[in-house]
């Protein structure tokens, strides 16, 4: 009876933003994704090898990490002084001027949020893709998930624009190497995003899961 | 089974609970099987949470754009600058394109989210139960567009690191800048606690209602 509740479950879906009840596809079609058909909320798309995509695309954004928060983004060219400034001077600057819960803010959503991201989901996919067994592996793509909306690469990008342009009338501003970095980092960390199809890994997690718990008998 | 799935009932009305986190179907509430997270049929409190988060970023909001967010200054003369004012500089400037951008990002958002929200907690509360596809959209919007508000915050912070030339020329962070953070973030938050799921409960039991 249980059995046979859950495999009713299994067959099933629901949309977590109106809470309809609906059969599950058994594949997503290719560039097809998959529509609350109630209030319109994405629910599935097809997203091709996405183990090694995700796994590939995380670890070059994890070469680009060091570089892009630490080398400096511009140089400023202004009365002969040529000072330069990069994500990490940004925050001490202002922890400098005292003032601490921005300093903490900016950090955690342009350094702290992104890197640790990369870092579990390169934690997940490498377990999962190369099939080793590394503790905590659940726990891991749980807090993932939880940090999703505090990292803000792409907002801080923007930023810098803005910034280049307020300074463009009253000095001469040049790209430095870490913007390069920069925008590689992004660019990997949106293509690793994009790539990760989360209701496949949960699948591959549990399957993961069955076979530890087998192994000690 | 294929009749339950095509029904319009609501999953909690088939005793059904959704984990938040990798989406797995619970029979009742507990804990999910696959991740261990403690599944809800709504999430706990929402309301109250949401409200709670909301008034506080109510209250940062006011500062947020009265007080200046950085100090300018040229030649030992300072010229503390609000958002606002910033946008002003940059239509003088005539640079159009990047002064909607900041009025839009730093202003408009941030109090368009807040409207938004307390509209989407009033209409929980007063059981309006019209529109409801309409304002499950409305949320995602503020869900997806809050972040952008951090703009500012990162424009701030290039600035301060990169103008510090003693007396010739300093940019410095002024607390408008921190309320303006804290705006930013528990809009974000309070977005996070809301449930959607309350506004289409109202519907359905508004339907309910009707067939009687």
């Amino acid at each position: 009876m249980n059995d046979n509740d859950n495999n009713t479950l299994q067959q099933l879906m629901v949309c977590h933003h109106c809470d309809l009840v609906l059969q599950k596809p058994p594949s997503v079609p290719e560039h097809h994704r998959v529509f609350c058909p109630q209030c319109h909320h994405k629910l599935l798309s097809h997203k091709p090898n996405s183990l090694e995509r995700t796994f590939i695309w995380t670890l070059t954004a994890l070469v680009f990490f060091m570089p892009a928060i630490f080398l400096p983004l511009l140089h400023l060219d202004l009365f002969g002084q040529s000072p330069s400034s990069s994500v990490m001077s940004g925050i001490l600057a202002l922890w400098q001027q005292e003032f601490y819960s921005v300093a903490v803010v900016v950090l955690v959503t342009s350094v702290l949020a992104p890197m640790l991201q990369l870092i579990l989901l390169s934690y997940v996919t490498y377990s999962l893709y190369f099939g080793h067994k590394l503790p905590g592996l659940v726990r891991v793509f749980k807090a993932y998930l939880e940090l999703r909306h505090w990292g803000m690469l792409e907002i801080y990008l923007i930023g810098l624009l803005v910034s280049v342009i307020k300074l463009i009338d009253m000095a001469e501003v040049v790209v430095g190497i870490g913007l390069f970095s920069f925008i590689a980092l992004l660019m990997a960390q949106i293509m690793a995003v994009f790539s990760m199809d989360a209701p496949l890994f949960w699948r591959l997690l549990e399957q993961n899961k069955a076979t530890t718990k087998e192994l000690p008998q | 089974m294929s009749d339950i799935s095509y029904s319009p009932k609501s999953a909690r009305a088939l005793n059904i609970a959704v984990c938040h986190h990798c989406h797995q179907l619970v029979r009742g509430h507990g804990r999910c099987s696959r991740c261990n997270t403690l599944v809800h049929f709504r999430k706990p409190d929402s309301l109250t949470r949401t409200w709670a988060f909301l008034i506080a970023a109510i209250a940062f909001f006011i500062p947020a754009n009265l007080v200046p967010i950085m100090n300018i200054k040229m030649l030992g003369q300072g010229e503390p600058a609000t958002i606002m004012e910033g946008v002003i500089l940059f239509i003088e400037h005539g640079d159009l394109p990047i002064a909607i951008v900041i009025f839009v990002a730093s202003v408009l958002v941030p109090l368009l989210k807040i409207v938004a929200l307390v509209f989407l907690l009033l209409s929980v509360h007063f059981e309006w139960a019209r529109t409801a596809r309409r304002k499950t959209i409305l949320y995602r919007i503020v869900e997806f567009i809050g972040r952008w508000s951090m703009i500012d915050i990162f424009v701030v912070t290039v600035l301060v690191a990169l103008v510090q030339l003693d007396k010739l020329a300093s940019i410095e962070v002024s607390e408008g800048a921190t309320a303006f953070c804290f705006v930013v973030v528990l809009t974000m938050v309070s977005a996070l606690c809301f449930d959607t799921r309350l506004i289409w409960d109202i519907k359905e039991e508004s339907t309910k209602g009707n067939k009687r």
